[in-house]
């Protein structure tokens, strides 16, 4: 009766496990395993195998993912809508708006609270919905005010922290500054600081939050005249080191002294510019210097009235406080980074800077690191609470948009200690080094600062 | 009762895009879950399962309903994951297999374990690694098979609709694709295997 070779019953062993054989190929497969021992064996280990295989755990769903797929969606469907209205113009509108609205993009490059980016196009086509209430109000005074700061011309320290060769060499400060340590980092800053011209915009206790919140307005006025990013300023704290950009970058970085740098690294996508990925919550940015108010994302509002995909509309957003209970499916109060898509790369649609960078992050705080990376990366990154707690750390060749996540996550498990500690996460190939300070009151944005 | 996936696509077309919403939550867990199955890593499976929505979402007009949504969008998925390891490939230094599956023994992932054995839940951990391992090597087409069988539990109607093949090449890829893992494990089963009757492990 033994009709079946080892080799074929092997072969059968899946669908013996599935019992998915006919009677009489169980029966022949049965008795070959009866005789033949080192088939048995075999099968047992499958079995075993296939049973392990099958034990594998699940990983979890990022707690915002479907907001954010939602977001992009909207967003896919106001453009929708825009195109719409766009396609009764002649043709060189749209293409002027697509290339006035890249030109927001790239002045949004960080958003400090919430903000619900809205398409682009829309953005600058449609008028200011969101200025009607107070702290929006407050929102268009600040930003003016970035406006005005904004248009001064880089210094040389703003240059040096774009981290080309090129810019480097014109910036020789840079080697003095690392030279010269600072006898406390936030005083360091300061000076930095006030040597950039943007430096009046906040006062100097506030540092961390008004800068941080400069950084804001951009996006948090988008319909603000549409510029190249042309003065960085401020941003001298960055040593060289910090920002090795690998060489894939130096191509978009050639010329990263000037401001056309994002606008050329960004093959204008003309039907919509960013791919935004924003949080829920409709309100603009209204954060002031002090506090970056943790707004409540998945409240007023939320997603918006149904079948009426990403009204533009900033609702007034009562100030949060902070004690929000956090919504079902949401796994912490401050589920925290959200990292917006620039479309940039060549050719393909990865939404971020392509080629990959080394990231050098000496105790900085969290939000410090988020913004350094969107900086190098031209990425907007919308924060939508204060993000405690400073982060050391070495990532080696990773992309803007690893370096960005991995940040978030560490910001995330920050949040989530209730207590202030230190824990270290290994990174992924045990090369990188996450020691990450849970911090207190004082290790809030702007606390002392050693940048 | 839910609303069905059909008629939720019903809705998406009628350009209710809040409809779209329910389906992304329907299936977001094993649309990340697949990709990350596929490409062992769960920051890009996560940008994998994203574009894979929105995708989905651009494309709804051409969706006719002969398949069902569920395996249609898994297409989608398991098509961007192609992508995606094609491109790795082209850059190969970048991704190497240690780092596959890496979220798997990330601390953050806590997963409650219900086998009351600590030695065997060790030995079924250990040999887990090594499968993790084993199945990075697999192609990518006995992964996806494996993957949608065993571990998402999907019919071979489904799965055939996903990788759009005839029934009885599920069948005979799965076989094979387990047969290919057990080869590039043989030795460590020998090593984690318990003797002696099949093994009982929770099925899921």
């Amino acid at each position: 009766m033994n009709t079946v070779t080892c080799e074929r019953a092997r072969e059968m062993f899946s669908d013996l496990f599935e019992d998915a054989l006919s009677e009489r190929e169980r029966a022949e497969v049965e008795a070959h395993l009866a005789h033949c021992a080192r088939c048995r064996r075999a099968y047992e280990q499958f079995c075993y195998l296939v049973n392990a295989f099958r034990a594998l755990p699940e990983v979890p769903v990022e707690p915002l993912f479907a907001e954010r797929v939602m977001a992009r969606v909207r967003a896919e469907e106001a453009r929708r809508r825009e195109r719409r209205v766009w396609s009764l113009l002649p043709v060189v509108l749209p293409r002027a708006a697509a290339v006035v609205a890249v030109g927001a993009i790239v002045a949004a490059l960080v958003v400090v609270g919430v903000g619900r980016l809205r398409p682009m196009p829309r953005r600058f086509a449609a008028a200011p919905s969101a200025v009607a209430t107070a702290p929006a109000k407050a929102a268009a005074e600040r930003r003016e005010e970035g406006l005005r700061a904004e248009q001064t011309p880089p210094t040389p320290e703003a240059q040096a922290t774009r981290g080309t060769p090129a810019a480097r060499a014109t910036a020789p400060s840079t080697e003095a500054r690392a030279a010269v340590p600072p006898p406390k980092g936030r005083a360091a800053r300061i000076t930095r600081r006030t040597a950039a011209p943007r430096a009046e915009a906040g006062a100097p206790e506030e540092i961390g939050v008004g800068e941080a919140e400069e950084e804001a307005r951009p996006s948090a006025a988008p319909e603000a005249a549409p510029r190249g990013r042309a003065g960085p300023a401020g941003e001298g704290a960055l040593s060289r080191e910090m920002l090795a950009p690998a060489p894939g970058i130096e191509r978009a970085r050639e010329s990263a002294a000037g401001a056309p740098v994002a606008l050329r690294a960004m093959p204008a996508r003309e039907e919509g510019a960013a791919d935004v990925v924003a949080p829920r919550a409709p309100a603009e940015v209204a954060a002031g210097p002090l506090e970056v108010e943790a707004a409540p994302r998945w409240r007023a509002g939320g997603r918006g009235p149904r079948g009426a995909p990403a009204p533009p509309v900033a609702l007034p957003e009562p100030r949060a406080e902070p004690a929000v209970e956090p919504p079902v499916g949401v796994t912490s109060l401050a589920a925290v980074v959200d990292h917006v898509v620039v479309p940039v790369t060549e050719g393909e649609f990865r939404g971020i800077v392509s080629g990959t960078y080394n990231f050098e992050l000496d105790n900085v705080s969290v939000t410090f690191a988020l913004r350094t990376v969107a900086k190098v990366s031209n990425t907007t990154i919308v924060i939508a609470e204060p993000l405690r707690g400073r982060v050391t750390t070495r990532m080696r060749a990773v992309s803007a948009e690893d370096a960005i996540r991995r940040l978030a996550r560490v910001a995330d498990l920050i949040v989530r200690q209730p207590a202030p500690s230190t824990f270290v996460v290994l990174g992924q190939d045990g090369e990188e080094v996450w020691e990450c300070n849970g911090g207190g009151e004082e290790d809030k944005l702007g606390g002392p600062a050693r940048f | 009762m839910p609303e069905s996936d059909a008629a939720l696509v019903r809705r998406c077309r009628a350009g209710d895009a809040e409809a779209f919403d329910t389906l992304v939550r329907r299936y977001q867990r094993q649309t990340v879950n697949l990709a990350y199955r596929l490409l062992g890593d769960l920051d890009a499976a996560h940008d994998v399962a994203q574009e894979a929505f929105v995708c989905a979402y651009r494309a709804l007009g051409k969706f006719r309903g002969a398949a069902r949504f569920s395996t249609w969008l898994y297409r989608i998925v398991y098509n961007l994951c192609l992508d995606e390891l094609n491109r790795r490939r082209r850059r190969s230094a970048e991704h190497s297999l240690d780092n596959f599956y890496a979220a798997d023994d990330s601390p953050m992932l806590d997963v409650p374990d219900p086998n009351p054995d600590p030695a065997e839940e060790v030995a079924v951990r250990l040999l887990q690694r090594e499968i993790r391992r084993a199945v990075a090597r697999l192609s990518p087409t006995h992964r996806a098979v494996l993957v949608m069988y065993d571990l998402q539990g999907l019919s071979y109607e489904e799965i055939a609709e996903v990788l759009r093949c005839p029934l009885g090449t599920v069948k005979s890829r799965l076989s094979r694709a387990r047969l290919a893992l057990r080869a590039e494990l043989a030795g460590k089963l020998e090593q984690f295997a318990p003797r002696g009757g099949r093994s009982d492990l929770g099925e899921r």
